[in-house]
């Protein structure tokens, strides 16, 4: 259960980026901010996975090495 | 009689204030309506996208056929015709792309028409393409915390190696899946944004000379055209 809302507290957090996308933008120049931000975050998607790969596989070969080494 | 009577009230009672939202919905049941009716294999390709694609989406697919009105036009829809039959599908030449997230951006066009109806309908696509980013991150960030979880708990079951072994290896098959659904979702919004000028140039056409029904029958027709024309084309179920 605790794992549960630990994981939803993430995706909120995660999610939390949403509210000033759609906010509302009236002004031309509001507009381009949004393409801009639209810009900024999918070209970033490939580092960002990447380093979250990275993360993961480390936490893995971590808990495969403590079994490994297990008695 | 007066129940059809409060019923059409009932549809047309909004629509001075809620004609964006209508116009997005009379958009999708007319090129629904044309390409469910189209004999070419482009257009039942796109229908493909969408059966395959969009409506594959959790909940997306649900929520348009429990709506009641537009889950009935939908039933209507689609009825095949009698009279004309559709056409075997032929092998093409364009490039087939076998991966959700190109099928997904005439989905995302109609979200955005859907959203704000016949104005700003870029506007609208951009924030689809931003809110697909942030909930493909998201999607990253709870997929890192479930995996760190899920080790930890892996490592408490030693000192029984087997049940440490089995807890990685079958966490690791769910892992991979999930691992495949957050990169399918990085993989639309980046298509989102790669396709962008496509979708503007046909969205932005000819604007000022037609209404706005010629104007969003066209746009969709110019963006099917516009992909076709880019090499995009939409994998059909039995065809390489």
């Amino acid at each position: 259960m605790n794992e549960l809302v630990d994981l939803l507290i993430v995706a909120a957090k995660g999610l939390f980026n949403l509210i000033p996308l759609w906010a509302g933008a009236k002004t031309q120049e509001q507009k381009d901010a949004i393409l801009a931000t639209a810009k900024q975050i999918v070209t970033s998607l490939d580092a960002y996975f990447a380093a979250a790969d990275a993360t993961d596989k480390a936490a893995k070969d971590a808990t495969q090495k403590e079994i490994d080494e297990a008695p | 009689m007066e129940a059809v009577k409060v019923f059409v009230a009932t549809l047309i009672a909004p629509l001075p204030t809620n004609w964006p939202q209508w116009c997005g919905l009379l958009f999708f049941l007319v090129l629904h309506f044309i390409l469910t009716r189209s004999k070419s294999v482009r257009a039942n390709n796109l229908i493909e996208a969408f059966a395959n694609g969009a409506l594959a989406i959790p909940g997306v697919g649900a929520l348009i056929k429990a709506t009641p009105v537009v889950g009935a036009v939908m039933q209507f829809l689609d009825t095949p015709p009698t009279t004309t039959p559709p056409p075997p599908p032929v092998p093409h030449a364009a490039v087939s792309i076998p991966l959700n997230g190109p099928k997904l951006i005439p989905w995302l066009v109609f979200i955005a028409l859907g959203l704000s109806g016949c104005a700003d309908v870029m506007y609208r696509y951009d924030q689809t393409t931003a809110s697909l980013g942030v909930t493909a991150k998201a999607c990253r960030d709870v997929l890192s915390k479930a995996n760190a979880s899920h080790l930890h708990d892996c490592a408490a079951r030693l000192p029984d190696k087997v049940a440490a072994q089995t807890c990685v290896d079958v966490w690791q098959s769910q892992y991979a899946n999930l691992h495949d659904f957050c990169a399918d979702m990085k993989l639309v919004a980046e298509s989102a944004l790669t396709e962008r000028e496509i979708v503007n140039a046909s969205v932005n056409r000819d604007k000022d000379a037609l209404g706005w029904i010629a104007r969003l029958l066209k746009a969709a027709a110019d963006t099917t055209e516009e992909f076709s024309k880019a090499g995009i084309s939409f994998s059909v179920k039995g065809m390489p």
